[in-house]
């Protein structure tokens, strides 16, 4: 058997190289982000689109939901929301549900865009009923975190892109993705 | 209202996306073969090989140990028969499974061929593919024992939308001293999801004899597979499934051993791991098992287990 640090070993690696990718992207992310606040933001512009429209409903491709989610968030103060994704599908009878509460928020922001920081938990249950002979099912449940930045565009209608991380028992995993939805006031 | 109406359309569009990856992961596209077709059956660019030039061994005393392992295409062949020389644990092996063995195009022996001349053994090897440059991809049994028959059964066959392949099974007889015993190794699809893969295991398994030694590359990732191309990481980061788990209650529920169920991983890779390998027995008691990590010729390790002999 191999030790626990043998095992942890590689996947902190490949967490370390993902967490320096992520920062990267954010680095590049942030900039690009400033460069749009600097131009959409003229003068006397003094309420941005996401506290004239701070609700908004989304479906997300690829993200927290692994192929999709649907999410609502609400933004509470110009720098700051709270939200949730939610997402059940079926592939191959295997039932995948996730549960993804989430704290947003926007370190560098114009009046409709800004670039995005999301913190939040993962709650996936998956199910697996058998269709073989000698094999009763499986299923596995588990607790993680989520972590996520990306490029957020509300103008009304709202687009995110999105580079995440998720972390749990079963390690440190990359993922991404792209989300379309509405905001309403 | 114009946002709402795209915001619908959008949400419509991205819907039937989600239910076309779904509608698309049906059951196998083909089933297998019905049966084990013998190697002098098999002529042409996929012809087997079969070789029993070397001596007979003495039947094993107390174990017989049967290794198997993932050889990614064999192009560290003098470091894997170096390793089967120099490792203690895999010096001991009297039968060895080998998956993705390849042949070069207008060469013989194949490279399981030349590893089993180089271990003194007799080697089985059939190719299940052949690469662009008409190189076989496949699986061979070596043994220190005479291969008395040799048989392939092909697997049922997954659409994968990429890079699908054929998948066999290989089935050989070792006449070891008066015992006959049945050997399969075998190497499943990789993306597929728990109930397809036990699906094209189950073919084999039906079809194999009521006593001996089945192992390969199951590839039991943990993940749930998107359309089959896409594993859904977040889920194995958080919900992980154990795969191998459900791989070893099926074979138990058909009257097998599974030695090597707490191995550990079993693949060779910088960045994650996964127990993908494994060795069932039926119809005899099982020795110990390991799993050689310092033998690092491919992304998989050698995963060994001893069969009670006689």
């Amino acid at each position: 058997m191999r030790g626990l640090a043998d095992l942890a070993s590689p996947r902190c690696a490949a967490a370390c190289r993902c967490a320096r990718r992520l920062g990267i992207a954010g680095v590049l992310a942030a900039a690009i982000s400033g460069r749009v606040a600097a131009a959409d933001a003229p003068a006397g512009a003094d309420r941005s689109a996401r506290l004239e429209r701070p609700h908004a409903v989304y479906l997300e491709l690829l993200g927290k939901g692994g192929l999709y989610d649907v999410g609502y968030d609400r933004v509470f103060a110009d720098r700051l929301a709270l939200g949730g994704a939610a997402s059940f599908f079926v592939i191959d009878d295997e039932r995948v549900l996730t549960l993804a509460p989430y704290l947003a928020t926007y370190p560098w922001a114009g009046r409709r865009s800004a670039f995005l920081v999301q913190l939040g938990a993962q709650i996936v249950y998956v199910a697996i009923p058998s269709h073989i002979r000698g094999f009763s099912g499986a299923s596995s449940t588990g607790l993680g975190g989520e972590f996520s930045i990306g490029y957020e565009l509300r103008a009304p209608v709202l687009f995110r892109a999105v580079a995440t991380g998720v972390g749990g028992r079963g390690g440190f995993r990359p993922w991404a993705g792209i989300a379309m939805g509405g905001t309403f006031r | 209202m114009s946002g709402s109406r795209s915001g619908a359309s959008i949400a419509t569009v991205a819907a039937a996306a989600v239910l076309g990856l779904a509608s698309a992961c049906a059951r196998h596209d083909h089933p297998g073969g019905d049966r084990w077709v013998p190697f002098a059956e098999i002529q042409g660019d996929l012809a087997p090989e079969l070789r029993n030039g070397a001596p007979p061994a003495a039947p094993p005393q107390g174990t017989l140990r049967v290794v198997t392992y993932n050889v990614h295409h064999g192009p560290e062949l003098p470091a894997v028969a170096d390793a089967f020389r120099s490792v203690p644990a895999l010096a001991a092996a009297d039968v060895v499974l080998l998956q993705e063995a390849d042949a070069p195009r207008g060469e013989s022996p194949s490279l399981a061929g030349r590893l089993a001349d180089a271990l003194g053994m007799n080697d089985a090897y059939a190719p299940a593919w052949l690469h662009s440059d008409g190189a076989g991809h496949g699986l061979a049994v070596l043994s220190r024992f005479p291969i008395t028959s040799a048989a392939v059964l092909d697997l049922p066959y997954f659409e994968l939308g990429s890079a699908s392949e054929r998948r066999i099974a290989l089935r050989v007889t070792l006449q070891i001293g008066d015992v006959e015993l049945a050997v399969i190794a075998i190497h499943l699809d990789t993306r597929i999801n728990v109930n397809d893969r036990l699906d094209q295991l189950d073919w084999a398994v039906e079809r194999a004899d009521a006593s001996g030694v089945l192992g390969g590359d199951f590839n039991t990732l943990p993940f749930v597979w998107i359309g089959r191309f896409l594993p859904d990481l977040p889920q194995d980061a958080v919900a992980p499934v154990d795969v191998p788990a459900a791989v070893d209650e099926y074979m138990v529920s058909r009257g097998f051993a599974d030695p090597t169920a707490g191995s550990g991983d079993t693949t060779n890779d910088p960045v994650a791991n996964f127990k993908l390998d494994s060795i069932y027995v039926r119809g005899h008691a099982t020795g110990g098992s390991g799993v050689e990590r310092g033998v690092t010729a491919s992304d998989h390790f050698p995963v060994w287990a001893d069969v009670v002999w006689p």
